[in-house]
């Protein structure tokens, strides 16, 4: 009797155990595939949120509206343009205001978003036709944006320009 | 009873282990995330001049995106291609005005370079302007994308 209750005792662990580490292993495996899921859709959600952003901007840049332009841009913004020139938010703009930079209109491919929490970087290949300083510019240029998220908005916090050469 | 606190208690840890890892780290002072950014750019550069490519993989980020003075696009396994195949050649590192801005987990690190480069024979002496973003993936500062243009009079 004392055997068969022992058994008993152990074989009632053994049956714990059975149970309780698949539970532990399905509620992991759960927990990381709803968590991969909502990753997946959250980065999904973010991309269409920032090339919203983008193409306020671009409109912005068309337009020369420039109260469009002030609520994107970070106060710190740093912009490379295509001659390596680090041009400041108040610089940017200024210019745009003088009619010094004129966005004619928007051409661009190869776009590619990557998104990392609250930073979203823009790749990709610009042949859009912008007039600086008089000079019309339709040459094919590579840039890269950065957007970061500040208090709930996207803000266009960088952006450089590389001129693509001829091979 | 104890066994069924344990099992408990080992499933909150590794329940909050897990969303821990898929936070942001936190606890670094600026001036130190500059520090540590800086001590990686240095060890990429040393990479970049002896050919490591164990350091270059380690630092580079597995979808690294670059984009290069003549605006060429390459990817992480196109540069380390090209160094293994001797395309490219760093001969000498010189690089000044940094200017580092910090975003929580994302770090825009740019400046200015005039090292000595060599790529599919033509060397590159000109000054060019920079920008490195570096992101911490897993806990890690990894260098996600850079990308060079050349520095020319302004019109």
């Amino acid at each position: 009797m004392v055997v068969m209750q022992l058994r008993w005792k152990w074989s009632e662990n053994t049956v714990r155990r059975i149970l309780v580490l698949p539970l532990l292993t399905i509620a992991l495996v759960g927990l990381a595939r709803a968590q991969g899921t909502v990753a997946n859709q959250a980065s999904a959600g973010t991309e269409a949120e920032v090339l919203e952003v983008e193409r306020q901007k671009d409109q912005a840049l068309r337009n020369g509206d420039i109260p469009v332009l002030e609520r994107i841009y970070s106060d710190d913004l740093a912009f490379v343009n295509g001659r390596g020139q680090v041009i400041t938010k108040a610089q940017h703009l200024q210019e745009i205001k003088a009619g010094n930079v004129k966005y004619l209109n928007s051409d661009r491919s190869d776009f590619h978003v990557h998104v990392y929490g609250n930073t979203a970087v823009l790749v990709g290949r610009e042949n859009s036709t912008v007039e600086y300083h008089g000079k019309t510019i339709t040459s094919p240029r590579q840039f890269m944006t950065v957007y970061v998220k500040v208090d709930g908005h996207w803000k266009y916090v960088a952006h450089q320009v590389t001129p693509v050469a001829e091979k | 009873m104890i066994r069924r606190i344990s099992i408990c208690s080992l499933l909150i840890v590794t329940l909050a282990a897990l969303a821990g890892a898929q936070g942001t780290s936190k606890g670094q002072t600026d001036a130190e995330i500059e520090k540590e950014i800086l001590k990686l750019e240095n060890e990429r550069d040393e990479a970049r001049q002896k050919g490591d490519m164990k350091a270059l993989d380690r630092i580079l980020a597995d979808d690294y995106f670059y984009i290069g003075v003549r605006g060429n696009v390459r990817t992480k396994a196109n540069r380390i291609d090209d160094y293994e195949a001797g395309i490219i050649k760093v001969y000498s590192i010189k690089k000044d005005n940094f200017i580092f801005k910090i975003y929580g987990d994302t770090v825009l690190m740019s400046g200015r370079e005039t090292s000595t480069t060599e790529y599919h024979g033509k060397p590159n002496v000109k000054p060019r302007q920079f920008t490195n973003v570096y992101i911490k993936l897993d806990g890690r500062w990894r260098l996600a994308f850079h990308q060079a243009t050349p520095i020319l009079e302004p019109w």
